[in-house]
């Protein structure tokens, strides 16, 4: 049986307050370069297969962007990769996810793979996307959001189960080959040792060119562009239709209206609360709750 | 061929349109007043022309000049591949300038396929789209875990793909009805399926799902005081259909189990929404839940590193404060369910 793994090396941020709204950039000390971690996971799941099935199964990593990546890869051959592939073009670094997406299918496809695991997203561009393209250049079944996989034991199906959100889950049985695109929720990564680090620093890393692709996705990656990330800036918040309040109700009345759809809007910067009457901060309390949509009515679940 | 303006899919739920679909409509339309062209919504299933044909009241509403519906037995169930190779099929044919879907599940994944089929711009998940006269796409969506915002611009191809999310706008009905056309054009519907078989679903009961998967988390610290503080824990995250948790404290004085603990040795968590009652917020605990999308945090103690992490900062007494939400949030949910 042999895995590949999707992975991306890129730079993510671990703090809004990096981030100045005055010139619209990031400070460098909160960016930090590393695997996207539902990358890690999907990595993870794999090796777990691998662990069960032993030598029938061989885990290959593969990348796509510029030469940094590269210690991305030996990471992940430290923790158990057998093969590792790197698509090396900076150009390609943080691009359009249908230019990823073809890139890895360029290798991929020469592989021959039975299963294919991706992270469900990246955490900076936040898309989704490169999973869902990479199963239509491959003509392959994607199941995305997965919290659990097993592989029957001749290697043709898979029972996933697929994450619906709020914990609901749907269990589906998938032919293979296929492409599953995995949540966090679906296992805990495991460390690699340091002699296994110093060994991967040897392995064979198998670099493709531009020119070493499939013949396909070469016409993908060389076309323009198709959309681009063009400003950056703190999230603003979209205001709902709102009506003033009558403060002639009473609370019972108001809160009902406010769950209702309507009610005096609260500024956003508001996320401050110290209140001297307990019932008076609960209120904002269960106000924030409504406004960001976590209020759901219990025997009222769809 | 001139191009036919601005399309969004219809989603649909047991047999009628999906409430999403109406947000999804309301944000197209403004699109397909800005460049004056045509708006129009697409549809499958096996019996999709009753089912609109029962809606039309309602989408008569929102500004439709046609519906695109295509009917057979073999689309009865969401397939990515065959309903990818009919969408693709009638843009080809139609040639709209943007296509929009909800960002959904299915409506990503047929999104991506058909972008990937038609090798054409797609941007997910997006907050606000715009358009100027010309068609020319400018979306909005979150960047990096939701801490920040980027704008995405398309190059001059067409269509233009996007899909938007759901729950952030309420509809926006007009006042006068205006009946859309129905057209059901001649497609070939791919008989060559490799569609997922299901199996069974499981509500998430909050009380027993991994905190890895949970979408809300309720966490208790120090500040519950004792075991009894665990009930006003659970009776919330009942409430708003969390899961209990609690910091390293909690868990050392027994009043949580051991796999329900948050921080550097215990889980890392992130989920959409992060309570934290009673706790300080030490480093440690941080690290297992920074990556949570909102915080709300409830101390006594002003200066609690957790506020500096939090989108809510509550200063009270979280024996006095939960309660009191804990009663109003019953009283809510008896006048919704009274009739």
């Amino acid at each position: 049986m042999k895995i590949a793994v999707c992975i991306r090396y890129g730079t993510y941020l671990t703090t809004q307050l990096g981030f100045n709204p005055l010139d619209n950039t990031i400070r460098k000390e909160s960016l930090v370069d590393k695997i996207n971690a539902y990358d890690e996971n999907a990595l993870e799941e794999a090796l777990r297969i691998k662990d069960r099935m032993g030598e029938l199964c061989e885990v290959y990593v593969v990348t796509v962007g510029g030469p940094r990546a590269e210690e991305a890869l030996r990471y992940c051959m430290a923790l158990g990769a057998d093969r590792a592939f790197h698509v090396c073009d900076s150009n390609l670094d943080s691009s359009e996810a249908l230019i990823t997406a073809a890139a890895l299918f360029g290798v991929i496809k020469q592989l021959q793979c039975d299963l294919i695991l991706c992270g469900k997203k990246g955490e900076d561009t936040c898309r989704g996307q490169v999973g869902n393209y990479l199963a239509e250049f491959l003509d392959l079944p994607v199941i995305t959001s997965i919290v659990k996989l097993e592989i029957n034991e001749n290697g043709s199906k898979a029972i996933v189960h697929k994450s619906l959100g709020r914990g609901d889950r749907i269990v589906l049985e998938s032919p293979l080959p296929a492409v599953f695109t995995v949540e966090k929720g679906i296992n805990t990564p495991r460390y690699p040792t340091i002699i296994s680090r110093l060994q991967a620093l040897d392995k064979e890393i198998t670099r493709f060119e531009r020119e070493d692709l499939e013949r396909e996705a070469k016409e993908i990656i060389n076309e323009q562009h198709l959309t681009k990330l063009s400003t950056i800036s703190l999230p603003k918040k979209r205001s709902r239709k709102v009506f003033q309040m009558d403060s002639n109700l009473s609370a019972a009345d108001r809160l009902k209206a406010m769950l209702s759809g309507g009610g005096a809007k609260k500024k956003t910067e508001d996320n401050f609360i110290e209140e001297e009457k307990p019932e008076k901060a609960a209120e904002k309390l269960i106000t924030y709750l409504k406004d960001n949509g976590f209020l759901v009515h219990i025997g009222q679940d769809k | 061929m001139e191009s036919a303006g601005i399309w969004a899919l219809i989603e649909t739920e047991a047999e009628k349109v999906d409430s999403i679909t109406f947000e999804l409509l309301s944000e197209g339309r403004k699109l397909a007043d800005k460049i004056k062209g045509e708006f129009a919504a697409i549809a499958f299933g096996s019996n999709v022309r009753k089912l609109i044909e029962n809606s039309i009241e309602e989408l008569s509403l929102y500004g439709l000049d046609k519906i695109y519906i295509v009917e057979d037995d073999a689309l009865k169930e969401f397939d990515s591949k065959v309903y990818a190779d009919i969408f693709s099929e009638l843009v080809k044919i139609y040639n709209p300038q943007v296509v929009l879907c909800s960002a959904t599940s299915l409506g990503n994944e047929l999104a991506c396929r058909v972008a990937a089929k038609l090798k054409t711009g797609l941007v997910t998940d997006c907050t606000l789209l715009e358009t100027d006269t010309k068609g020319q796409l400018k979306a909005t969506k979150p960047i990096h875990e939701d801490k920040l915002t980027g704008i995405y611009t398309f190059s001059s191809k067409f269509p233009q793909m996007a899909t938007f999310r759901p729950g952030l706008i309420d509809p926006d009905p007009a006042k006068e009805s205006v009946k859309p056309e129905i057209v059901q054009p001649e497609i070939e519907i791919s008989t060559n399926v490799f569609s997922a078989k299901f199996i069974e679903f499981f509500k998430g009961d909050p009380k027993t799902i991994d905190l890895g998967e949970a979408d809300v988390i309720v966490a208790g610290g120090k500040g519950l005081d004792s075991k009894d503080g665990v009930t006003i824990l659970e009776q919330l995250a009942y409430l708003i259909r969390g899961s209990t948790a609690g910091s390293r404290v909690a868990v050392d004085k027994g009043w949580l189990p051991l796999e329900r603990q948050i921080g550097q040795t215990g889980k890392r968590v992130s989920p959409q929404l992060f309570v934290a009652m009673g706790i300080s917020g030490a480093i440690q605990f941080q690290m297992g839940m920074k990556d949570s999308k909102k915080v709300i945090s409830i101390n006594t103690q002003k200066n609690a590193p957790i506020f500096k992490i939090s989108d809510l900062k509550v200063v009270g007494d979280l024996h006095q404060i939960v309660p009191e939400a804990i009663k109003q949030i019953k009283a809510l949910n008896e006048i919704n369910a009274s009739p």
